[in-house]
């Protein structure tokens, strides 16, 4: 015990009570030197970081994004990994043994936590209030993301594998990159959809015009355009909440999903999407796709947007929904063309439609809020 | 190589590209331009400037990638890359 350290929240400042811990410098088993810092904390004045005292191994408690009180553990040092976790292990039995208040939480939570080998304590010093829940042990192991992944086979009761199911293959890297993600983020929203129908008309003769210019202009390309012009009015739709903060986007960056020759999902982002014509959209599109391909987009290009367009144009899908990413609270779903009688003019004649679904965060926007955005880009991309 | 086989390439590659049935072969000529199929879309645009890549050994630049509209467009901007 005496040679391993517990690194607890400094006093920064006088009146502070509490600080935020904003991100993890060193990362989780790092053998870090005296001085070196670990992490950086914002206080009621100033952002700063906390130093090493000791050198030796970091074993990471808090959670990022975390409100934590002055004192509060933030994780520990010590010689080796084993002897800090030993440490970390006595800890939290003592803690046990002499009554300290063991969190509440739900039984699924409680299970998760013990399958996964994190202490209750461990999970609220990381900033859970109330009764521990199944999501909060969930969007914690993301936020951790060091800790063992769940494995789709854990879940798999022994009689199903015995008797109906046999291993076919391991998730690919990619795979499991875009699983944590969505699981990541899908783990803290309160999910929910609103669809409408939009005429393709005068979208289709954007199309048009645009390819006779000369540019390869795709549905893909407008809905885009017209999300990100739209979305200066609805802005709340690229709030994203983390912890006890509502953050907002600086710039309508956008993103759109697209997938390469092989399958793999990407989300590459075009930059002030709000302020771009839609040639220079599609152009920008294009060339990310094609970076993506062939392996030379740089990861900063796949950050930092609010919002994403998923546009998957199979005649035969009538509607989708999609998951948001990451770090964002909406994303937009729209399907393969499709025509549909309708009355113009007294006349029945053909029209070519496409619906568009809309999921969200409920705990950041309503229904009502949500449709008027989808009713705002219907407009925009009818009678533009 | 010449225009012909480039042509016949650049043919097969969109076929490839789009998905096309045996049944939709015939409508790809020189003239066949991106509005006149509905498949030519951003995730087959993605597949054909792959393929033609592939195929040709070339690499088009970004200009050229959106610029690609047509059959006709990537005959030229091949010729162009070809010398």
């Amino acid at each position: 015990m005496s040679d391993v350290h517990e690194v607890c929240v400094p006093q920064v400042n006088v009146n502070d009570e509490t600080v935020r811990l904003i991100r993890w410098v060193a990362r989780d088993g790092a053998e870090i030197q005296q001085g070196d810092a670990i992490c950086e904390i914002e206080t009621s004045k100033a952002n700063t970081d906390v130093v090493a005292e000791w050198p030796g191994v970091l074993l990471r408690v808090a959670a990022e994004d975390a409100v934590l009180p002055i004192g509060a553990r933030l994780g520990w040092i010590g010689p080796t990994r084993a002897a800090v976790e030993a440490v970390a292990a006595r800890e939290t039995a003592a803690a046990h043994r002499v009554g300290a208040a063991v969190p509440a939480a739900t039984p699924r939570a409680a299970a998760l936590a013990e399958q996964q080998g994190v202490a209750l304590e461990v999970i609220a010093a990381a900033g859970v209030r109330g009764t521990i829940k199944e999501a909060d042990v969930q969007r914690f192991l993301a936020e951790r993301g060091d800790l063992r992944p769940f494995a789709p086979g854990d879940a798999v009761p022994a009689m199903l594998v015995e008797r109906f199911l046999q291993p076919r293959r391991d998730l690919s890297r990619h795979e499991r990159a875009v699983i944590d993600s969505l699981r990541a983020s899908t783990g803290s929203l309160l999910l929910a959809t609103v669809e409408t129908d939009v005429e393709l008309t005068a979208a289709q003769q954007r199309i048009a015009d645009a390819q006779r210019g000369g540019a390869m202009v795709t549905l893909l390309h407008v809905v885009l355009a017209a999300s990100a012009r739209v979305l200066r009015r609805h802005d709340s739709l690229t709030d994203v909440r983390a912890g006890q903060l509502v953050y907002r986007y600086r710039a309508m960056d956008v993103a759109f999903v697209m997938r390469t020759p092989d399958g793999r999902l990407f989300t590459p982002v075009v930059r002030g999407a709000d302020r771009l014509d839609l040639e220079a959209i599609a152009r920008r599109c294009h060339a990310a796709a094609i970076r993506v391909t062939r392996g030379t987009i740089e990861p900063e290009e796949l950050e930092g947007a609010c919002f994403t367009v998923s546009n998957i144009t199979d005649p035969t899908l009538t509607r989708f929904s999609a998951l948001p990413n990451r770090f964002q609270s909406s994303i937009l779903a729209a399907a393969g063309e499709r025509l549909e009688p309708r009355v113009k003019d007294g006349r029945i004649v053909p029209i070519p439609l496409v619906s568009m679904t809309l999921t969200y965060d409920h705990g950041l926007c309503d229904a009502v809020y949500a449709a008027a955005f989808l009713a705002d880009l219907k407009r925009e991309l009818e009678a533009p | 190589m010449e225009r012909s086989v480039v042509t016949s390439v650049v043919r097969e590659c969109l076929i490839t590209a789009l998905q096309l049935g045996a049944g939709e072969h015939d409508v790809i000529g020189p003239q066949t331009k991106a509005s006149d199929l509905k498949q030519w879309d951003s995730r087959a645009h993605l597949a054909f400037v792959v393929e033609l890549e592939h195929r040709l050994g070339v690499q088009f630049d970004d200009d050229e990638v959106v610029a690609l509209t047509s059959v006709d467009a990537v005959l030229r901007a091949v010729e162009r890359k070809r010398g």
